[in-house]
C-alpha cells in the first residue's frame, strides 16, 4: 500500500501555553521550539504576538534562531494582530476565524457575509506585506459544512496555503470524522489540517481518522497540552500515524521523551502515568517493573 | 455494559486490602456492571469470599488453567472469563480445553476472551470460535493486546464478527497509541455492548476511559440522560485509593477543564459558555473558573470585577490587563485573584497621589 506522508503544524507554544495558569518563559519557548525543529517538526505555530511585549521578544527570539521549521504567528482576523505579527518579522501567519453561526452570531454578534469579508481583507493585508497565510476556521465541527467550504474556496482564489478545521468543543467523534472528511476533502480546494480537542478523550483518534480519510496535516501539542482537556497529542499522532496506520511522518520518536521532559517542566506540569507513549506506565523499564 | 478494569490494576499496583474494598464500594456508584478480577490476585490481596452481592457483579479472570478454575470456584466466583493467547493455526490449546470443561462441571458462567484477537481475520477468530469444546459460552471478548485497532478497522470487525458468533460480544481494547477510547466507543456504535473500561485509562497497557465512554454515550450519542454530577468526584476518589491523582486536565474529570484564561475564550464564556464548552461542568460535578494571566484580554478582566461588583473603567482594564501579563510572565504562572485585586488598589491609591502631587 503506498504509505502517505503528513505533516504536523505543532502549537504547543500557542495552544499548548493556554492552557489554563501556563506561562512559558522567553529562554523555555526558544528551547521548545529549537527541539520541536530538530525532531523535525515542520511547522512551529509559536505564538500570538498581539498579546504583548513579552510575547514579541519570545518570537523574535525565535524566529532569528535559524530553525529549518516554518515559525507562524496566530492572529485573528484583526488589522492590529497582523500588524503586531508582522513587526515581529513573521512571514507565515494563520488567520483565525468562527465559522459556525453559534460562534458568529452569540460571539461575534456579526453574520456570515461580515466574517468573509473581514478574512478576504485580513488576507489582503498580511499578504501586503509578503506573507504566506494559513486559514483556521474555529468551531467548524458545529458549523454548517457548506459555509466551510465557502471559506476555504475564497481563501484558495486569495492565495491562501491551507485551511484548518478546527473542532474547538472537541464534540466529534472517530465514526462522524469518517463520513465528514470523505465528504469534505474531495471538495476542498485546499490542503487541510485538523486541529481537534480533547474533551472526550478522542482528538487523537480524530486527527488520526481525518488524516487517514484525506487530511494532509495535524496540529498537536507535546502531552496534548491546551485549552481545557487538551490537544491531540504529538506523541501519540505521530506514533500512532507510523505504526497503527503504516504511513509517513518524518518526526523522529525518540525525540519524544525529551520534548515532553522539556514542555512539562517549563509548564510546571506533570505527565499522568497512564499517559501514552510518555507516561511512566508506558516506558517499557516501568512497565516490566509493575508487572 | 461496561466492564471494570479499575479494579484489576489496584490489585497489579498491589494497594493495600483496605482501598482495593472501598474501590468495590466505590464502583457500585459508577454504572459497571462487571467488575474483572484475575482470581489468582484476588486470592493474593486476601480479598474477601465472593458474598452473594458480589456474585452478580465480580467476573473472575482465569488464566487458562483447572487449578485457577478450582481456586475461582473455592473463592465463590460464579461468573468467569478465561483468558487465552492462541497462536495462529494452532486452535485453543488443550490446557484451556480443560478449563473450560472444568468450569462446565461446575456450573460457572463462562467467558472467553481472545487478548490477541485483532492479530487475526475475522475467519480465523470464527475458526477459533468452532475450536470451543463446551456448548454454554455467554460471552465471546475481543482483545486489542498489542492496540493494533483504528476506530473505523474496530467499527468494520465487529460488525463482521457480530454475524459469525452467536454470542454476545465484548470489546477489550488498549491504549498503547492513545485510541482505546475512540476503539470501543466504535465498537459500541456498531452493536457491542459489552465493553471493557477502566476509570481514567487506567491499566497494563491502558484501557478506555469509563468516565470518558460514559459522557461520549451521553452527549456525542444522545443516549441515555443519566445523572452524572458525581463522576469526578467518585473517580478521583477511586483514584486515591490508588495512591494515584487525576491529572488537572484529564478529559470529563480533571479539575481544570472548566478553567478558562485566554482573551477570547473568556470573552466567549462570558457571552455563552456552550462556546467553548462542550457541556456544562455542573453535569459532571465540577466548576468554572475563569482564571487571569499571559493570555487574558480585557474581557477577563472586566468580568473579574464585575463579579465582585466592581465597575472598572475601560482605562483601569486597560492598566490592569497589562500589569497582569507581565507579572504572569514574571513569576510564570496565573495572577491569583488576592493579587489581582491588590493591583486595582495599589492603581487606586496611585491616581489621587498624582493629583496631589500635580497640585502642590
Amino acid at each position: 500500500m503506498y504509505a502517505r506522508t503528513i505533516e504536523i503544524v505543532d502549537t504547543t507554544l500557542r495552544d499548548g501555553e493556554q492552557s489554563p495558569g501556563t506561562v512559558f518563559s522567553a529562554q523555555d519557548k526558544l528551547n521548545i521550539a529549537t527541539a520541536l525543529d530538530r525532531a523535525g517538526v515542520t511547522w512551529i505555530e509559536a505564538g500570538v504576538p498581539i498579546m504583548g511585549e513579552e510575547e514579541q521578544e519570545a518570537m523574535k527570539m525565535i524566529l532569528s534562531a535559524g530553525l529549518k521549521a516554518k515559525i507562524i504567528a496566530w492572529n485573528r482576523a484583526l488589522k492590529n494582530d497582523i500588524l503586531s505579527s508582522v513587526s515581529c518579522g513573521f512571514s507565515h501567519l494563520h488567520i483565525s476565524v468562527p465559522v459556525s453561526d453559534f460562534h458568529i452570531e452569540q460571539k461575534l454578534k456579526k453574520s456570515r457575509e461580515w466574517v468573509l469579508e473581514n478574512l478576504r481583507k485580513s488576507i489582503s493585508l498580511a499578504q501586503s506585506f509578503g506573507c504566506t497565510v494559513s486559514v483556521g476556521a474555529e468551531d467548524a465541527s458545529r458549523g454548517d459544512r457548506e459555509y466551510f467550504l465557502e471559506i476555504a474556496d475564497m481563501a484558495a482564489e486569495l492565495g491562501a496555503v491551507r485551511i484548518r478545521y478546527a473542532d474547538t468543543v472537541g464534540c466529534l467523534n472517530p465514526l462522524a470524522v469518517h463520513s465528514i472528511f470523505q465528504e469534505l476533502i474531495p471538495r476542498c480546494p485546499l490542503p487541510i489540517e485538523v486541529h481537534m480537542h480533547n474533551d472526550f478523550g478522542l482528538a487523537n483518534a480524530n486527527t488520526l481518522v481525518a488524516l487517514a480519510a484525506g487530511a494532509e496535516l495535524a496540529s498537536t501539542t507535546v502531552g496534548g497540552i491546551g485549552e481545557r482537556a487538551g490537544n491531540a497529542a504529538l506523541e501519540e499522532v505521530v506514533t500512532a500515524w507510523q505504526v497503527v496506520y503504516g504511513m509517513k511522518c518524518h518526526v523522529n520518536r525518540n525525540d519524544f521523551l525529551h520534548l515532553s521532559h522539556l514542555v512539562m517542566q517549563a509548564g510546571s506540569k506533570e505527565v499522568f502515568d497512564y499517559k501514552p507513549i510518555i507516561g511512566n506506565a508506558f516506558t517499557a523499564d516501568n512497565t516490566n517493573k509493575i508487572a | 455494559m461496561w466492564v471494570d478494569q479499575t479494579l484489576q490494576e489496584g490489585l497489579r499496583r498491589s494497594s493495600s486490602r483496605e482501598n482495593l474494598i472501598r474501590v468495590l464500594q466505590l464502583l457500585e456508584s459508577l454504572p459497571v456492571r462487571v467488575i474483572d478480577s484475575k482470581v489468582t490476585d484476588w486470592e493474593k490481596c486476601d480479598l474477601p469470599r465472593i458474598n452473594t452481592s458480589l456474585k452478580k457483579r465480580i467476573r473472575g479472570r482465569i488464566n487458562g488453567t483447572v487449578e485457577e478454575v478450582e481456586l475461582a470456584y473455592k473463592l465463590g466466583f460464579e461468573k468467569i472469563i478465561v483468558d487465552c493467547q492462541p497462536q495462529l493455526g494452532q486452535g485453543i490449546v488443550s490446557q484451556v480445553c480443560s478449563a473450560l470443561f472444568a468450569a462446565q462441571m461446575r456450573q460457572m458462567n463462562i467467558g472467553i476472551c481472545i487478548e490477541n484477537a485483532s492479530q487475526f481475520s475475522i475467519d480465523e477468530i470464527a475458526f477459533l470460535w468452532r475450536d470451543i469444546p463446551i456448548d454454554r459460552i455467554e460471552t465471546l471478548a475481543y482483545g486489542d493486546k498489542d492496540s493494533l485497532l483504528d476506530p473505523l478497522k474496530t467499527s468494520q470487525i465487529m460488525i463482521l464478527l457480530k454475524q459469525k458468533i452467536p454470542v454476545p460480544l465484548e470489546f477489550h481494547g488498549h491504549n498503547a497509541y492513545g485510541l482505546a477510547t475512540a476503539n470501543s466507543l466504535a465498537a459500541y456504535q456498531v452493536g457491542v455492548k459489552h465493553i471493557a473500561t477502566a476509570v481514567a485509562g487506567l491499566g497494563l497497557n491502558g484501557h478506555a476511559a469509563l468516565e470518558e465512554l460514559m459522557m461520549a454515550r451521553k452527549r456525542l450519542l444522545g443516549e441515555g440522560m443519566m445523572d452524572t454530577s458525581q463522576l469526578a468526584l467518585i473517580c478521583s476518589q477511586i483514584l486515591s485509593m490508588l495512591e494515584l491523582t487525576v491529572p488537572k486536565a484529564k478529559a470529563i474529570i480533571g479539575q481544570d477543564i472548566f478553567s478558562h484564561e485566554s482573551g477570547i475564550h473568556v470573552d466567549g464564556v462570558v457571552k455563552n459558555p456552550l462556546l467553548y464548552e462542550a457541556f456544562s461542568p455542573e453535569e459532571v460535578g465540577l466548576v468554572r473558573r475563569l482564571v487571569v494571566g499571559k493570555h487574558s484580554g480585557t474581557a477577563s478582566i472586566h468580568a473579574k470585577f464585575r463579579n465582585w461588583n466592581i465597575h472598572l473603567s475601560q482605562e483601569e482594564g486597560n492598566t490592569l490587563l497589562k500589569q497582569v501579563r507581565k507579572l504572569a510572565v514574571e513569576q510564570k504562572k496565573q495572577v491569583d485573584d488576592l493579587v489581582l485585586f491588590d493591583l486595582y488598589q495599589s492603581i487606586k491609591s496611585s491616581v489621587p497621589q498624582r493629583n496631589s502631587s500635580c497640585s502642590s
